[in-house]
């Protein structure tokens, strides 16, 4: 998920009036805009929920937790509101319970797991109900300094005038502190450690002080300001959180998703989701959609079954891997006729999941002939890819 | 609008807000036609419970609402009779309800029936009780109301048992044969739970819970606690039936049915008997049951008549419980029912009046309590993380508690659940570290609440009350709860004697008394002993002995009486006898008994251990001889026919490649050891010395050949000679040294029945050690050793300390010097020569010593045995102080000190008390020759020997020499 990161200027006073003009060309934008946020996306049912919204809030919410929670998990009849809100996250909803009550106390929320399993995305859809606002974000990686994190300076303002408010840049997370709206810090364990750490003060004291400055020096946080985080527990450039910064989080984790029935739920809803933006209306063909389930299930049980990294896969076989193996599948179909759907599959599935020569196409080989072909035994549904990835694993030799 | 649909839309109102009609449209598709159809159906069911004479009240198990609303309708209505859902065989038991403190079980134990396999037995049945429950209410209201009369309707246990083996040919349900395997057959009164998984996770899923127990607690308790009777009647029927219609599987539906008609049944015939006006009755039961399915439900059904099966005995009583079992019963999250008498208790008196006020202001109050409750588990939580590793602290408790109240909020409860405070602890403490344990595991065992009933006095079994009462003794209290420990002096307190007894015998009926200190064996009397007594805190593990007798004595007795049939071995019918002498030693019922299963059963003895049965015939001869009335007629007669039999399978056995050497020698052990008694009742050794005369035409392995030969001795003392030689013959040859080991262990086996033999082991060890070659040694010494570390630790005791005497004499043996002999020389002589060759083996190295110098071999001599001197001594843990340096070095200096100081040879061995009388002979020469040419000084100087005076001239000399004498 890739951050698009707001100047000083949008958030603006005078925001109100860029807002509304930006309200209207919403739907000229959407033309235009590659991906728009939560809450341009779904803001029309976000204003529907508002309205309906009798429950107690957190002050500067946009939504209770409760409306919140069925925006994020959908509604069923009994919550009465006249219309159906759809699902957006699939997983337990336990767990997004957790994670909204988690924004309400003092605590921040670290969202924990493996790539793929959704955190960025509940993270952006907590943001745009709780804040209408999921932009605030920092992105991490090992570059990120705690300039990002504060504050920085505009250098050709400052020379010009000087040290001021106005010649400050507030980070994202100065401005959701200034304005009590959440802020997102992603990959935060890709940070060094004492990056991070810049947040422990952030989060305890809820202010930010800028010591360059004489007079306004303080940004104090306002009421509905938290951060959410998200944090890979897989990646290789971790840093470890202090247990000073731990003990300021609270921590949820997402698992996979195991259930297949759900599994094919997310995919679905995603793929529809993305041929949606590109004006395209193409089914997906359910044997398709079973064969790159089942494909990646019996995957994850060879990959879990083998003790050596080196001869594991290196892709996380997520949701996520699937969503994008598929629809890079489906694209080719439709702008390159002639090829079979199966093909393509075997085509995407291979080239998405074969990172290292040869370790990864030598564990893939092994699985193809052994799982793939005696599936294309049983099945004949099971051949043309069978086959098809055979030749790819081919042309990587 | 239909009347249907109208009524439909009404009703869909009332279920609203139980997604009742959400889980409908799921599980049945969205066609409106068959959500209705259902509906229709469901109003139908409705409205036959209206429509019935007898009052219904539909309960759910261990329900809070449940409970409060049987007690309150039947305060209002005061019924003339109740018919409860319940094993019509337990009802004699309600009377004993009061002397127990809940949760108890009732029981029924079936150890006999022609219809069931006796693999399967026994069978128990349990009913579990708990006060906040519909059905121990409508128990208390008819004991409190003399005028109002109980009827347990359901079907019993025999019959319930029946229909579930019958199930099971047709279903090949493994969890049905593994309940009836299991010997639990669970009744659960009351059950509402749909048993289609399907159904399920449907329901689950709908609701957003995670678990049955939870779905039942906020969505339908909460709402039922508020209601009119009426509107708890119909709901409860809504469930009911949607569960039973849709939610079951077959069998467990064909199990209902059956059910259901008995209970109708019962019912019309009590009514009929009673001629109580159906009006005034009340029938409770599980909501399942308030549907009409069958043609035989409701007072105007079908009539049948239940069928009685007479061939199984069953036998009843109350059990202790606790809520977990409860929990574990009903599948119910833990903590669920101790959560439900909690609530309870809260409102425990206001409901026990006989108008009960406003229970919900109670309720509300107790949420309060549950606040200070939540602070404290929070805290208790946070402490046990720490311990567990977790860098937590008072902050994460706040952080709990804030959270827990959040998810309540967000979820919509009434109240605060457990699993939000477990869900609040896992996010505020878990911190994603795969090595510290999960939070979830230790928050259960803190909020977990859990209460064990207790069975009184009164309540108990004739057997617990036996027990308790023999106990007395003890000063222990009758409701006493906890583990008693008592220490006994039994010589200075001869009065507990009885009582040891007793918890010996409670003991060996593995009840949960642990001996700590003393043991009991048979004949043998301790003085000292320690208990720690489980049986006042665990009821359970006396009450489960109560239905094989009245007494602890019977039990045993039948226990033991059982043991014993056709196929019963010798050693089992000994075994019994030991075991009836030893705790029961006055029941001679018994061991006339199991005397009378000995006859006939020695002619298969020889397929038996022999060492057990030489163990337990020693243990009850010993034991015999130390009575009055001595060894008893029927001992005898076993013995003297188990000796005739031994002597006559000897042969045999011996023959038998499979006998071992052990099993040989424990056969002569039981020949020699009984011998006494069977030749006074008229045996004789007749057999026996046919048998000795067999066996001498047997080519034997060696160490068979040793144990024959050794009992051969004790008739005639000529093979002991023959022995000896067999052992020189092995011995010498350097071709059957390899049988060493053999011959030892057989030798050493011989010792149970012959101690004579002792000698010629320590013998042979002796010559071993002297006489044979290091190299020959060492390749023998690790066989050695295995067969020593292989033999029981009683054989070794025995010859160890014997060695140990001998030892000393080892020393001695240096002297014989002249038997250290040049290895190929000896060998050619032995072959060429053979045996005649070891009688004249000392003139031939006195011949050799003439022509060397004798100090070599002193010197060599002395440094060889060292080293396996050092090996023997470390086997036998014997102290040995040899020195350290090299034997090479060792050697050469003592040759060198020799051959200066011949004179110091005789010193030497005046010190060490070595016999050189033979030595002597041979030296003699050497020396005179020596001291011909020697520089040794002669000296007047007094009377002191002028070696002596040598000694102390020399430093050198005289450290060797103390070094040599051990000094």
């Amino acid at each position: 998920m890739s951050a698009i990161s707001i100047t000083k200027k949008e958030v603006d006073t005078k925001n109100k009036t860029k807002s509304t003009k930006k309200q209207n060309s919403t739907k000229k934008e959407s033309e235009v805009i590659l991906r728009l946020p939560a809450e341009q996306r779904y803001k029309e049912e976000l204003e529907f929920l508002h309205t309906k919204d009798n429950y107690p809030k957190p002050k500067n919410w946009f939504l209770s937790p409760h409306m919140l929670k069925i925006f994020i998990v959908g509604s069923n009849k009994e919550d009465k509101l006249g219309r159906n809100i759809e699902k957006k996250f699939f997983g337990n909803t336990n767990l997004v319970e957790r994670a909204i009550v988690t924004l309400s106390s003092d605590r921040g929320l670290l969202l924990i797991g493996d790539p793929g399993t959704g955190k960025s995305w509940l993270a952006e859809l907590l943001a745009a109900g709780i804040s209408r606002n999921s932009t605030l974000v920092v992105q991490g990686t090992a570059a990120t300094t705690e300039d990002q994190i504060k504050y920085s300076w505009n250098i050709a303002s400052v020379i010009a005038r000087g040290q001021s408010r106005e010649t400050l840049i507030p980070s994202p997370i100065m401005q959701s502190m200034e304005f009590g709206k959440l802020g997102r810090f992603e990959e935060l364990t890709r940070c060094t450690s004492d990056v991070q750490d810049s947040l422990i003060s952030i989060l305890s004291e809820k202010y930010i002080s800028i010591p360059e400055l004489d007079d306004d020096n303080i940004v104090y946080a306002k009421e509905g300001f938290n951060v959410v985080a998200t944090a890979n527990s897989r990646d290789k450039g971790v840093n470890e959180l202090s247990s000073a910064l731990k003990r300021r989080f609270n921590f949820v984790t997402i698992p996979i998703v195991k259930d297949s029935e759900t599994e094919k739920k997310i995919i679905t809803f995603r793929i529809q989701d993305l041929m949606k933006k590109k004006g395209l209306t193409s089914k997906i063909p359910t044997s398709l959609l079973d064969i790159l389930l089942e494909t990646f299930s019996e995957l994850r049980i060879a990959n879990s079954a083998t003790r050596s990294d080196s001869v594991k896969l290196e892709s996380a076989l997520s949701t996520a891997e699937q969503i994008s193996i598929l629809e890079d599948a489906i694209l080719q179909t439709i702008f390159f006729k002639g090829k079979g759907s199966e093909e393509a599959l075997a085509q995407s599935l291979i080239g998405g999941l074969t990172r290292r020569l040869p370790e990864d196409l030598a564990m893939i080989n092994k699985f193809w002939h052994s799982v793939i072909q005696n599936n294309s035994k049983k099945s004949p549904k099971w051949n043309s890819f069978y086959s098809e990835g055979q030749k790819t694993m081919k042309s990587f030799q | 609008m239909t009347a249907i649909e109208s009524s439909c839309d009404n009703l869909t109102e009332r279920l609203v807000s139980l997604s009742l009609s959400d889980l409908l449209a799921e599980i049945i598709g969205e066609q409106n036609s068959d959500q209705n159809k259902i509906l229709a159906t469901v109003i139908d069911d409705i409205d036959e419970v209206k429509k019935e004479i007898i009052e219904i009240i539909p309960v759910a198990h261990h329900s809070l609402a449940s409970a409060i609303h049987t007690r309150k309708r039947l305060l209002e209505n005061k019924p003339k009779i109740i018919f409860l859902e319940a094993p019509e065989d337990y009802e004699h038991l309600i009377p004993n309800l009061k002397h127990c403190i809940l949760p108890v079980a009732f029981q029924g134990i079936l150890t006999e029936s022609k219809n069931i396999d006796i693999k399967f037995l026994p069978i128990i049945s349990t009913s579990v009780l708990s006060e906040a429950s519909a059905e121990f209410q409508a128990i208390k209201y008819a004991s409190e109301h003399k005028d109002t009369e109980i009827v347990f309707v359901d079907a019993t246990c025999n019959h319930r048992t029946k229909w579930y083996s019958e199930l099971i040919p047709k279903e090949q349900d493994l969890l049905r044969i593994k309940e009836i395997s299991s010997h639990t057959v669970d009744l659960k009164i009351g059950e509402l739970y749909p048993s289609s998984e399907e159904f399920l996770n449907s329901l689950l899923e709908k609701s957003g819970m995670n678990h049955f127990s939870e779905w039942w607690l906020e969505i339908v308790e909460n709402t039922l606690l508020d209601l009119s009777f009426e509107n708890y009647q119909q709901i409860m029927i809504l469930i009911g039936s949607v569960f039973r219609r849709l939610g079951n599987r077959q069998e467990v539906e064909i199990l209902t049915a059956k059910r259901d008609e008995y209970m109708w049944n019962k019912i019309r015939e009590t009514l009929l008997r009673t001629k109580i006006n159906p009006s005034e009755a009340v029938f409770i039961c599980g909501a399942s049951h308030a549907i009409k399915i069958i043609d035989g439900w409701g007072t105007k059904g079908k009539k049948s008549k239940n069928k009685s099966f007479a061939n199984s005995k069953w036998k009843y009583g109350i059990n202790q419980s606790d809520f977990l079992s409860i929990d574990k019963q009903f599948n119910h999250l833990p903590g669920i029912t101790g959560e439900v008498d909690a609530r309870w208790e809260a409102i425990k008196k206001e409901m026990y009046k006989e108008k009960p006020g406003d229970y919900n202001q109670l309720l509300r109050k107790y949420d309060i309590v549950q606040h200070n409750q939540l602070i404290r588990w929070a805290m208790n939580i946070v402490k046990k993380a720490r311990s567990k590793g977790y860098l937590t602290s008072p902050a994460d408790s706040i952080a709990i508690v804030k959270i827990t109240y959040l998810l309540k909020e967000i979820r919509g409860r009434a109240n605060i659940s457990k699993y939000d405070l477990i869900e609040a602890a896992v996010t505020c403490l878990e911190k994603d570290d795969p090595h510290l344990p999960k939070i979830e595991d230790l928050v259960e065992n803190i909020i977990i609440l859990n209460k064990q009933g207790r069975v009184g006095y009164h309540a108990l079994p004739p057997l617990a009350q036996d027990v308790l009462n023999r106990l007395s003794g003890l000063k222990v209290p009758r409701d006493y709860k906890r583990v008693k420990r008592v220490l006994f002096n039994l010589a200075q307190q001869p009065e507990y004697r009885e009582i040891s007894n007793l918890l010996w015998l409670l003991k060996a009926l593995n009840v949960r008394v642990v001996s700590i200190v003393g043991q009991k064996k048979l004949g043998y009397h301790e003085n000292q002993e320690s208990w720690d007594i489980y049986i006042y805190k665990e009821q359970n593990t006396l009450l489960s002995l109560a239905h094989e007798g009245i007494t602890v004595e019977e039990v045993f007795r039948k226990r033991v009486l059982k043991k014993v049939d056709e196929k019963s071995t010798i050693i089992d019918i000994l075994t019994c006898i030991r075991d009836v002498l030893t705790y029961l030693p006055s029941d001679d019922i018994s061991l006339m008994y199991l005397s009378e299963s000995l006859i006939g059963r020695t002619r298969d003895l020889r397929f038996e251990n022999p060492l057990d049965v030489y163990n337990l015939t020693s243990e009850l001869l010993n034991y015999f001889r130390t009575l009055k009335t001595g060894i008893p007629h029927w001992f005898k007669e076993f013995i003297v026919s188990a000796y005739r039999s031994y002597c006559q399978e000897l042969t045999s056995a011996i023959d038998d490649n499979s006998f071992s050497t052990e099993n040989i020698a424990t056969m002569f052990s039981f020949i020699f050891k009984v011998e006494s008694v069977a030749l006074s009742q008229g045996a004789t050794r007749e057999e026996l010395e046919i048998s000795f005369k067999m066996i001498n035409n047997l080519d034997l392995p060696i160490g068979k050949k040793a144990v024959v030969l050794a009992a051969e001795s004790l008739l005639n003392s000529e093979k002991e000679f023959e022995l000896k030689k067999v052992v020189a013959t092995t011995f010498w040859n350097p071709y059957m040294i390899q049988s060493l080991s053999d011959l030892l262990t057989g030798l050493i086996f011989s010792t149970n029945f012959a101690p004579n033999i002792l000698s010629i082991i320590i013998e042979l060890l002796d010559q071993c050690f002297r006489l044979l070659k290091e190299d020959l040694l060492h390749q023998w010494m690790p066989q050695l050793i295995n067969t020593f570390s292989e033999l029981k630790t009683e054989y070794i005791a025995k010859i160890a300390n014997d060695l140990k005497r001998y030892y000393k004499g080892f020393a001695n043996e240096i002297s014989k010097m002249s038997l250290w002999y040049d290895d190929d020389y000896y060998t050619q002589m032995i072959q060429t020569r053979g045996q005649t060759a070891i009688q004249k083996v000392d003139e031939i190295i006195a011949e050799k010593l003439e022509e060397e110098i004798s100090t070599n071999y002193i010197s060599k001599f002395i440094t060889k045995y060292n080293q396996t001197l050092q090996q023997f001594s470390k086997f036998l843990d014997l102290p040995i102080d040899v020195p350290s340096v090299s034997s090479a070095e060792y050697s050469n200096s003592i040759d060198t000190l020799l051959r200066n100081h011949p004179k110091v040879i005789e010193q030497i061995k005046e010190m060490m008390n070595i016999d050189t009388s033979f030595v002597e002979r041979s030296e003699a020469k050497t020396i005179n020759k020596q001291t011909k040419s020697n520089s040794c000084p002669t000296t007047d100087e007094g009377k002191e020997n002028p070696i002596i005076s040598i000694i102390k001239k020399y430093d050198e000399t005289q450290k060797e020499v103390i070094k040599l004498g051990g000094l």
